[in-house]
């Protein structure tokens, strides 16, 4: 029976069997308390993944100069937690109905002393970094470990630095400067009595927050967050796991602070607020976005608690400051609005963000912060002054907080403002243009301060001009030709008649006859009297005659609106109806009569079907005759395209004849007169790459067949041997192709097009595809494209010269003459590497949209660049520049990139579906926790835990139901991946689908934890060919449980932008630094299977290079993997994947190098998907990946060198595969050492991780680790 | 990401160049060179309706002029005896 009631802890809420279980717990506990709303947050980040690394293990390292006696240090520690309750929590919820911190009683502070006096005087901080990594990385148990630990180490004789790691749980950045001049004085004192200052005990803040109306503050919050429609974020997906930071500081001149300071003054603002409300802007310029949401820290002591000040525990809190950026808002009007809501706001301080986040709706709401320092750093200085043997001599805190950015503003004069940001989701050269961009708008400001935001200067001048620089094209052209296309095309007619300028299976039409026959044509009455700019439809099938009647109706004097004879007849009468024509030129195949007739009857159109006229014409003309060509202005319209879309009315863009001309003569086409196949269903657009700009070049139009009349419907691109057959037999030089045939000719035959000159690729090239075709035809120039009618159907080009680390092809730089611009949302130019949106000026700017004035006018506007009353045409395509100064496709404008991630989206697909009730009884125990947990009467299986109003900490409440009830372990994030009853039973019983999103990269990461251990060796295993390490985790029974073991997996399975190494020795490098970041000393085991056998051989080298004691264990892995190399293709990296996944692919019917290159991803995907597959946590969509990162180790494979290694090895052969095992032992002889042990075992090699394989060698595994673990301890120690 | 011409909540512009090209221009940003305002500041809405009524020819006014003056030429060729008399 407990000498405790829950009477002695009011402020806690408990029942007599939770005050039962913790005093069995703690005996002789102090206290027991409620969490901070803070705390709470803090307990459900670090719990939220309990096998990652928890951010929240802060550091705070002092460099103590003088004769220390650790001997009294390690008291004064202790009378430090004595002194500070708070230091000795413990963070319960096992058990609980809530979570609860139990003061626990006075403890030693564990620790260790280290001397690193014998480490040379240049490795010292290295060796020091290496070892606070360390303990950062080492979780704290919150239930039971104190969250204060230390290390002492001498760094010198006269110099130690002690470094303490503790839980941010216990305390904030305010409190350690109370802890460091505590302990300092503490150790000063002795047995001494200590004069310290009294303080206000920590419960009886939480006294003071529990007398607080809650509600009340809700209810202020509630607007503040309303209709938010989504969060700011600005960093990219960063590693899991890898969080260095960096700090980089600028600094405005004393001028510009009292400047700053002046115009707050007299605007009625505090400083705050303006570097708030900047801070703002710079977001809305780097997302677009208008509404904008930052975090901020408050310091969190109540100033009616006197003694606060001095008290050591957590108050801080992270809030959201929410702003509206509008560029029409005057500067002053947003910075008075973000003074008076933070005013009414931090009135209630004490909510935890995580009710603010439920109270948006949104499940996050920022990734960056803005830190007013409210207290001066080197407070230390004070603390050093007293009387005492040793001097402070600096402070240092590793302070990682949840969020990518923070910006931490300085306000003393002259204003500093330091970025602290992870390297791993923020590049360095944006953090820098971030803080560049913060300190031009600051200086702006006392200038500007009446103006609306838009007006605000961004980017810095000299920024601004690289950027236009970046965006221009090459010089303009010289001054276009006079006369028209039918002028130019003429010229070259008598130039060189009997050049071919049109060919087909079975004819020819030299430039000449061309012509000949156009003017023919155009002698027909309905020509007459056509004046300029009527449009002339042309309706007709791919044939010579197409290219006449196109010829005809352009030098007409017309504008030409052809279309191919399959557009649908809701286009057609679209266009019919709009335009008008007074002219259609079509043929027998393709005439609408029924469309055609309506306006004929009218009188308004006349309708020529050239293939019934034709023998007039031919018969009425003399061979050779000169016809009269009327003038035509060079600004007025040759051609008309269309919105391929059927449309109420049809949006038309026209191509003037000085457009046309132009290109033709652009320097960014291949010199010499081409032979270009027109395949494509022939739009003006298409026609101007396929037909126009290859005629205007003197050279020869290819023309495909159009096959079967019954089956026109089928176009060229679908019969891609015909199109190979044409490009072999005609001398083919150009081509243009869309996206997506990049992939299929890469795959099926590239070796027909390898003859090509060049071939253009459309936008949105998966830049997989791309490398590949380079790969396949390196002769062939490829060319990525992108336009659009309003701008000249070509606008930037880039030239495919190396493997692209995007994920689509770049589109490269604008041409000559034209210009690009990115973006934001007030018309500013973003920074490099930040989407924005693409405008484009210059020269090939259209006209406008035909008949459209409206729309003209909002789309093609005035250039607020360029000046001169010029023009540009906003794309709406969302593009960045990427780091080789070329534009990235990023999405389109209205395909909303900041759709808000509320909990209502998830689920919404069952939302309409009959409510589905349990199946089993796991299924029930789930409902019943969620009904439970929600406070509802009962949960259906596909009940949204989100929608239901589940957050965060009943979510905690939730998972610990769930683990009390099944008996087994269940994460919050568990939770928030599969928010249902169903989802998460099949999750917790292992069959559930992946989530697609972000939680996966876990799973992919470069260094995946399998066990965390803090003793004895850590072990990593390196991952076979397919490149993923999750096979090892059946190893675990059999390595002995006090290791630590990772598995390291290829780079880039997580990030599609992570570059693939090059070769074995960028790969061991690479995994060198890994696994000394993991585990900064040795002893290690290092194990392989297969491929990554071999690597394991050349790390284990490396390491024993570096002293450290190694054990070697290799899984099947043979040096002479020679042949692996040459199987550089995806077909074999599926071959390898489904090898993985224990699927033997010939059994399976699936001959994978030859498999069917199209269905590859979806053939795994199917293998992967059955039941029981290993590898069933791969997702459909990242399986193109994989098997890129699979198909990079098979090419690296080639660079393999085994080193030597002396050292300990076993090396497990599958007798299976190999029948002669003695011949695989014999060839690593010569690099092993000859005391190394082999084991034949009965398997094959894709089994030797299967389960009975590893029961098999765990006989061998576990007595050859544990010897090594005890050899290499004995060797340490005698070492010491 | 929000468009500066898209927005119907805020106030526009309509501007002219000297080709009698029109723009639709948010009020808040600077009136670049070359171009003058004709309507506005008012809504959106009424600022294309403004267009609608006022662009009635969408070629720029260089042009109109060329065509025009090769169209007379084009006349002439037709009937000198016109020409003659005018």
């Amino acid at each position: 029976m407990s000498e405790h009631t829950p009477a002695d802890f009011p402020l806690a809420n408990l029942s007599q069997d939770e005050v039962d279980l913790l005093a069995a717990r703690f005996p002789d506990l102090e206290d027991i308390l409620p969490l901070a709303p803070l705390q709470t947050g803090l307990m459900f980040h670090s719990l939220y993944d309990e096998r990652a690394e928890d951010v929240y293990t802060v550091q705070l390292g002092v460099r103590l100069r003088g004769a220390l006696d650790p001997e009294r240090m390690r008291p004064a520690l202790l009378a430090l937690t004595v002194r500070h309750p708070t230091l000795r929590a413990r963070f319960v919820r096992d058990g609980l109905r809530e979570p609860l911190q139990v003061i626990a009683a006075p403890e030693p502070v564990p620790g260790e002393t280290r001397d690193l006096r014998s480490v040379p005087a240049d490795r010292r901080e290295a060796e020091y970094a290496a070892l606070s990594a360390a303990e950062r990385s080492h979780r704290f148990r919150l239930e039971t470990d104190l969250l204060l630990r230390h290390v002492l180490v001498r760094t010198d004789e006269d110099e130690h630095r002690l470094l303490l790691t503790s839980h941010h749980l216990t305390f904030d950045g305010w409190s350690s400067q109370l802890i460091i001049r505590d302990l300092l004085a503490l150790y000063e004192a002795g047995e001494r009595e200590c004069d310290l200052p009294a303080f206000k005990p920590y419960a009886e803040y939480l006294a003071w927050l529990d007398g607080q109306d809650h509600e009340a503050a809700l209810a202020e919050w509630r607007p503040a967050l309303a209709a938010l429609p989504g969060p700011t974020l600005i960093a990219e997906k960063g590693h899991a796991g890898e969080k260095a930071t960096r700090h980089i500081v600028t600094r405005l001149t004393p001028e510009e602070s009292a400047a700053l300071a002046r115009t707050a003054r007299s605007a009625g603002v505090t400083l705050n607020s303006i570097f708030q409300g900047a801070w703002a802007l710079i977001l809305g310029h780097l997302t677009g976005a208008h509404d904008v949401v930052f975090g901020t820290t408050v310091a969190g002591r109540p100033a009616e608690l006197p003694g606060i000040e001095e008290t050591v525990g957590m108050f801080i809190n992270t809030l959201p400051v929410r702003v509206d950026v509008h560029p029409a808002r005057s500067a002053e009007d947003m910075f008075a609005s973000v003074l008076d809501e933070q005013a009414r706001l931090m009135e209630f301080p004490y909510l935890s963000l995580s009710r603010l986040l439920e109270l948006s709706g949104h499940r996050t709401l920022f990734d960056t912060i803005l830190v007013f320092e409210s207290y001066p750093t080197g407070q230390h200085d004070e603390a050093a002054a007293g009387p005492s043997s040793l001097k402070l001599t600096d402070i240092e805190g590793y302070d990682a907080t949840d969020f990518p950015l923070a910006l931490v503003i300085d306000p003393a004069t002259p204003v500093s403002v330091r970025v602290n940001y992870r390297q791993a989701s923020i590049p360095d050269d944006l953090a820098e243009q971030i803080l560049a961009l913060f300190r031009h708008v600051l200086t702006q400001i006392p200038d500007k301060i009446e103006e609306p935001l838009g007006r605000l200067g961004l980017p810095a001048p000299d920024r601004a001009a690289s950027l236009l620089a970046l965006g221009a094209g090459a010089r303009p052209l010289p001054p276009r030709q006079a006369g028209g296309v039918g002028r130019a095309l003429r010229a070259i007619a008598e130039r060189d008649p009997d050049a071919v300028a049109v060919r087909d299976a079975d004819s020819t039409l030299t430039y000449a006859e061309l012509h000949t026959r156009a003017d023919g044509l155009a002698k027909h009455p309905a020509f007459a009297p056509l004046r300029n700019e009527d449009p002339v439809l042309v309706l007709q099938e791919r044939s010579p005659r197409l290219v006449v009647s196109l010829l005809a109706a352009v030098n007409s004097g017309g504008a030409c609106l052809p279309l191919p004879p399959d557009t649908p007849s809701e286009l057609v009468r679209a266009a019919l109806e709009q335009f008008t024509p007074p002219l259609i030129l079509t043929d027998r195949a393709s005439a609408r009569d029924d469309l055609f007739q309506p306006l004929v009857d009218r009188g308004h159109t006349t309708v020529i079907v050239v293939d019934e006229y034709e023998y007039e014409y031919e018969a009425a003309v003399p061979s050779g005759a000169p016809a009269a060509v009327p003038a035509i202005a060079p600004d007025q319209l040759a051609g008309l395209s269309i919105t391929p879309a059927p449309t109420e009315t049809a949006t038309a863009v026209g191509m003037t004849h000085a457009e046309l001309l132009r290109l033709a003569t652009d320097p960014c086409w291949t010199e010499g007169p081409p032979t270009v196949l027109m395949h494509s269903p022939h739009t003006w657009d298409a026609l101007t790459y396929e037909m126009w700009v290859p005629l205007l070049q003197a050279g020869e139009v290819v023309l495909a067949p159009v096959g079967d009349q019954a089956v026109r419907a089928v176009r060229a691109d679908d019969d891609l041997p015909q199109l190979g057959r044409l490009v072999k037999q005609h001398g083919v030089t150009r081509m243009r192709v869309a996206a997506g045939m990049v992939g299929r000719i890469a795959q099926q035959s590239p070796e027909d097009f390898a003859d090509l000159d060049e071939l253009w690729i459309a936008a949105g090239t998966p830049a997989q595809d791309a490398a590949r075709l380079r790969a396949a035809v390196p002769e062939v120039a490829l060319v990525s494209t992108y336009g659009s009618s309003e701008t000249s159907i070509l606008t930037t080009r880039h030239r495919i010269t190396a493997d692209d680390p995007e994920l689509l092809v770049p589109i490269g730089r604008a041409l000559a003459g034209l210009g690009v611009y990115v973006l934001d949302g007030a018309l500013r130019l973003v920074p490099e590497g930040v989407a924005g949106e693409l405008y484009i000026s210059g020269v090939g700017v259209a006209r406008g949209y035909v008949g459209r004035r409206g729309l003209t006018a909002h789309r093609f506007v005035a250039d607020p660049f360029a000046g001169g009353g010029t023009r540009m045409y906003r794309t709406g395509d969302l593009v960045r520049w990427n780091a080789d100064g070329e534009l990235v496709l990023a999405g389109r404008t209205d395909a909303d990139g900041t759709a808000p991630d509320s909990p209502a989206e998830h689920g919404q697909a069952q939302s309409d579906a009959p409510e589905r009730r349990a199946r089993t009884r796991h299924e029930q125990v789930l409902c019943d926790a969620f009904a439970e947990a929600l406070g509802l009467d009962s949960v259906g299986l596909d009940a949204d835990f989100f929608e239901l109003g589940g957050y965060s900490i009943v979510a905690m409440r939730l998972v610990e139901q769930l683990r009390r009830e099944l008996k087994t372990e269940v994460r919050i994030r568990d939770v928030f991946e599969a928010p249902t009853p169903g989802l998460l039973a099949a999750r917790l019983a292992g069959t559930d689908e992946p989530p697609e999103h972000e939680p996966e990269h876990d799973r992919f990461a470069a260094t995946l934890p399998l066990r965390r251990g803090d003793q004895g060796p850590g072990m990593f295993c390196i991952h076979p060919v397919a490149g993923l390490s999750w096979s090892y985790a059946g190893l675990l029974p059999y390595v002995p449980p006090q290791l630590a073991v990772y598995g390291l997996q290829s780079r880039g399975l997580s990030d599609e932008n992570d570059p693939l190494p090059g070769d074995v020795d960028e790969i061991v490098a690479d995994y060198l630094d890994r696994i000394r970041r993991t585990r900064p000393q040795g002893p290690y085991v290092l194990l392989g299977w297969s491929f990554g056998g071999n690597l394991a051989q050349i790390l284990a080298a490396r390491l024993q290079e570096q002293d450290e004691q190694v054990l070697l264990v290799l899984l099947d892995a043979d040096p002479a993997v020679s042949d692996l190399a040459v199987r550089d293709t995806r077909g074999w990296a599926a071959q390898a994947l489904l090898g993985l996944a224990g699927h033997d692919c010939d059994a399976q019917g699936c001959d994978a190098p030859g498999c069917r290159p199209q269905d590859l991803s979806a053939h795994v995907a199917d293998v992967l998907g059955q039941p029981h597959s290993r590898l069933s946590a791969i997702p459909a969509a990242r399986i193109p990946r994989v098997l890129q990162v699979i198909a990079n180790n098979m090419r690296v494979s080639a660079s393999l060198r085994q080193a030597r290694f002396p050292g300990e090895s076993v090396v497990f052969i599958a007798t299976r595969s190999r029948p002669d095992p003695q011949a695989v032992a014999g060839a690593w002889r010569q690099y092993l050492s000859p005391s190394t042990q082999v084991h034949p075992i009965d398997a094959t090699h894709n089994d030797m991780t299967e389960p009975d394989t590893l029961a098999e060698l765990g006989k061998v595994l576990i007595p050859a680790i544990e010897q090594f673990a005890a050899q290499s301890a004995d060797l340490l120690r005698r070492q010491r | 990401m929000s468009n500066p011409f898209e927005d119907e909540n805020a106030r526009y512009l309509v501007l002219v160049n000297n080709e009698g090209q029109h723009s639709l221009w948010p009020e808040f940003a600077q009136v670049p060179g070359g171009w003058e305002p004709v309507c506005g500041p008012d809504s959106r809405d009424a600022c294309l309706a403004y267009v609608e009524t006022h662009w009635t020819d969408l070629r720029p006014l260089s042009l109109v002029r060329r065509m025009q003056e090769i169209e007379d030429m084009q006349d002439m060729d037709k009937s000198p005896e016109k020409s003659a008399l005018s």
